[in-house]
């Protein structure tokens, strides 16, 4: 047993945390407040300057322009990111770990090459899309179907809170097989380019957070996509989505670490400098344990979620369940911790544009995204009461 | 990082977690209902050597590293042994015992380790005072030097095992007005000249642990005895918080996986309005809320025990998060698993009644979790 990081792990964080300090964390504001049309370019530009560094590219192996680190490794740089800033830290999980693992565990040789090193450089930007209006957590209530005509396939439906919607170039999108060799209603999934025919964008999300992490619609009217863009096999679709869970999970937790990092440090700042009374005021206890609470919750988010990768590192059994455990607690403690650092900053703190407004709206994305707390407190309690039901 | 045991480690803590299942569990309920410490379950304790285990062999003891203590400690509140037994072996081992290893003398070692090691003299540890508890700095016990004995005046309370101890860790100080740095401790046996112990107070927890006052009325201790050296005893009680912080609080993680699988077998079996409560998902959420609390103070304590494992100093920030944490969160947990039992979880014939009781100590005992929040907040230096 080991709790140390390897000097490596330590170097990677400094140079990660410096890193979006300098180029990440000075547009966070700006990407909250600008228009769509200047946060795509911001934001595009964000992904440039990740894969620049090789931080997009974490999980992927070398063959195609990764740098193959473990997931104990890709977290430790994942929260310097989200906190930094979680909308860019979203948008960058969406692409190279949604739709760049996706395709590099089930992929083909020549869907990788083509696809995984503009998405590891950053150059292009790609979207998982899988919930619609109706079938969220759900995904078997999907009414996006595909069907076969000779080496193509047919694609309609409509997808609803597409995460870079609206800036992806490719997308990754789930639809209920209707037709050929496979089981009716199997789920399939198709590598779907924004050129492709019959493609479009639908009406834009307008969300509470995470504004500079664009969401929209996607259309697929009679997309036509070739038979050489279906991801894996046809029917394999559950699988991959399965295998995805919990890494759209981890990566939702650790969006939330980065936020309760961000909101305890901020609060924590603004308490030595704030005088009340005649005191600063973390000389109040009631601001002190408050903030010591921040801390104790943050610091135990970041242990689950290290637990969760170490244990997805090491193909356990546990893992599924880590994962969960990690997920709820560190969203709910984001959102705890966020709203803490709003009371601590007072009025100040309720203003538009001040840092601790935006964690508080864009905490609470992470407590649905990724599979609810609901839905993974059952996966958690079914385990184990079906584990001791004799 | 790398957050699993070793084979090892894995095989002692299952040979631990059946021994106590099989030998020890049964006996625990009566104890705490009798709130008697009892000499059968500590005598069967030290007869697998987990009464000694941090000691090196020829002390008596199984030279186990800081994890497997803790692994130990999980595994027997897993196989079900009471809050009030595991606080003993907490006092006794580590308050005690390990402090007169780690500062003791030579002879000091040899006299006192290895009967603590078996389990024949039981240990306490003496710091807390009625006027000095979580300001221990303040405390007012006096050592007055006379010839070759040290006499010492005073009163301590709440001292875990005082009613049954053979020896005691007191600390007192040699000049109020120094401080911390007049504090000195000293082994004082039960047999000395003015040294006695209170009646067993009734306490809400840990009832099967015997606490009391002790009593030092120009009790006389031989020059010999004192523990380390003069004025340095407030370092030696900070050197404790790294067993207070991982091996005393690895019954909170143990505990917490007993009464997950307690809770989980009762959903299955417990039907109402037709169905086993198991169906309904308020009762799923809470044994979830549990195993959540579980794996996230296993990290914490873990974590404390590992890096005392690899020779660091202790880190207050990351050794405060695992009290707090453990205490305040856990409390929560055990709370939850007596609303799963529901009207029976009232009852002391279900587990779930007396570890809820035992765990409200966690939040208390070894530095409140209002201290540990104040340590942490004075941390935040950033």
């Amino acid at each position: 047993m080991n709790y140390e990081m390897t000097d490596d792990q330590i170097a990677l964080q400094n140079a990660c945390r410096e890193f979006c300090g300098n180029e990440i964390l000075p547009g966070a504001v700006m990407l909250d407040t600008c228009s769509r049309e200047e946060a795509s370019a911001i934001m595009k530009g964000n992904l440039k300057k990740l894969g620049s560094r090789g931080y997009l590219g974490m999980g992927i192996t070398r063959d195609f322009g990764g740098t193959d680190a473990d997931m104990l490794t890709t977290v430790i740089a994942g929260e310097e990111i989200a906190k930094s800033c979680a909308s860019t830290f979203i948008t960058a999980a969406s692409s190279a770990v949604y739709f760049g693992y996706a395709l590099s565990r089930f992929g083909n040789d020549e869907q990788k090459k083509r696809y995984l090193p503009e998405i590891v450089s950053g150059e292009k930007i790609g979207a998982i899309a899988v919930s619609e209006y109706d079938a969220g957590s759900d995904e078997h209530a999907m009414n996006t179907t595909a069907s076969r005509e000779g080496n193509s396939w047919i694609i309609n439906g409509v997808k609803s809170y597409v995460t870079n919607g609206p800036i992806a170039d490719y997308f990754l999108v789930a639809a209920r097989s209707d037709s050929g060799n496979v089981t009716p209603g199997e789920i399939t999934l198709f590598i779907v380019g924004r050129g492709c025919p019959g493609f479009s964008e639908g009406e834009l999300s307008d969300t509470m957070g995470l504004h500079g992490a664009q969401a929209g619609e996607i259309i697929c009217n009679h997309c036509i996509v070739e038979s050489i863009d279906v991801l894996g096999v046809p029917g394999q679709g559950a699988d991959i989505l399965g295998y995805l869970k919990n890494y759209r999970a981890l990566f939702t937790a650790v969006c939330s670490l980065g936020i309760s990092c961000a909101a305890m440090e901020s609060a924590n700042r603004y308490s030595k400098e704030r005088k009340s009374f005649g005191r600063y005021i973390n000389r109040y206890q009631e601001i002190a344990f408050r903030l010591a609470e921040m801390m104790i919750q943050t610091d135990i988010s970041r242990l689950l979620i290290y637990k969760a990768a170490w244990e997805l590192d090491n193909h356990s059994v546990e893992a599924v369940s880590a994962v969960s455990c990690a997920k709820i607690f560190s969203t709910e403690t984001a959102a705890l911790v966020s709203g803490w650092a709003v009371q601590i900053y007072g009025g100040k703190g309720y203003l538009k544009g001040s840092d601790v407004e935006r964690f508080y709206r864009d905490a609470k994305f992470g407590e649905i995204a990724g599979g609810t707390s609901e839905l993974h407190r059952l996966s958690i309690a079914s385990e184990i009461l079906d584990r001791y039901s004799n | 990082m790398e957050f699993g045991f070793s084979e090892e480690q894995i095989m002692f803590r299952d040979t631990v977690y059946r021994y106590a299942k099989n030998e020890i569990a049964d006996l625990c309920g009566e104890a705490d209902l009798k709130s008697e410490f009892s000499r059968e379950i500590w005598n069967r304790l030290g007869a697998m050597g987990l009464l000694g285990l941090p000691f090196p062999e020829e002390y008596g003891g199984q030279g186990a590293d800081v994890v497997t203590c803790c692994l130990s400690s999980e595994a027997l509140s897993h196989a079900g042994i009471d809050g009030g037994h595991m606080l003993a072996l907490g006092a006794h081992t580590y308050l005690c015992g390990d402090t007169i290893f780690q500062h003791g003398t030579e002879e000091q070692k040899k006299r006192y380790v290895p009967k603590l090691a078996t389990g024949e003299w039981i240990g306490c540890m003496g710091l807390t005072e009625p006027e000095a508890g979580s300001d221990a700095a303040s405390l007012q016990t006096t050592a007055v030097k006379k010839g070759d004995r040290w006499i010492l005046n005073g009163t301590k309370t709440f001292i875990t095992n005082a009613p049954v101890a053979d020896v005691a860790v007191v600390y007192a100080t040699v000049d109020r007005k120094l401080k911390h740095s007049g504090i000195t401790a000293f082994i004082v046996e039960r047999n000395y000249k003015g040294f006695s112990t209170g009646n067993p107070f009734h306490k809400m927890g840990v009832r099967a642990s015997a606490t009391s006052e002790v009593f030092l009325e120009d009790c006389e201790v031989p020059e010999e005895n004192m523990l380390g050296e003069e004025g340095k005893g407030f370092a030696m009680t900070h050197q404790t918080l790294e067993w207070d912080r991982s091996a005393l609080l690895a019954p909170v993680v143990g505990g917490l996986m007993f009464l997950i699988e307690e809770c989980a077998k009762y959903a299955n079996q417990r039907v109402q309005f037709g169905k086993p409560i198991r169906e309904f998902q308020a009762v799923q959420h809470k044994i979830a809320d549990m195993k959540i609390i579980l794996e996230a103070s296993k990290m914490a304590v873990y974590r404390v025990a590992a890096l005392k494992d690899a020779g660091h100093t202790i880190n207050h920030m990351q050794a405060s998060i695992a009290k707090a944490f453990t205490g305040d969160w856990g409390l929560k947990a055990f709370s939850e698993a007596v609303q799963v039992f529901g009207g029976y979880g009232l009852m002391h014939e279900y587990p779930v009644e007396w570890f809820f009781r035992d765990a409200k100590l966690a939040q208390i005992g070894g530095g409140t979790s209002e201290i540990q929040k104040m340590i942490i907040s004075r941390l935040m230096s950033f």
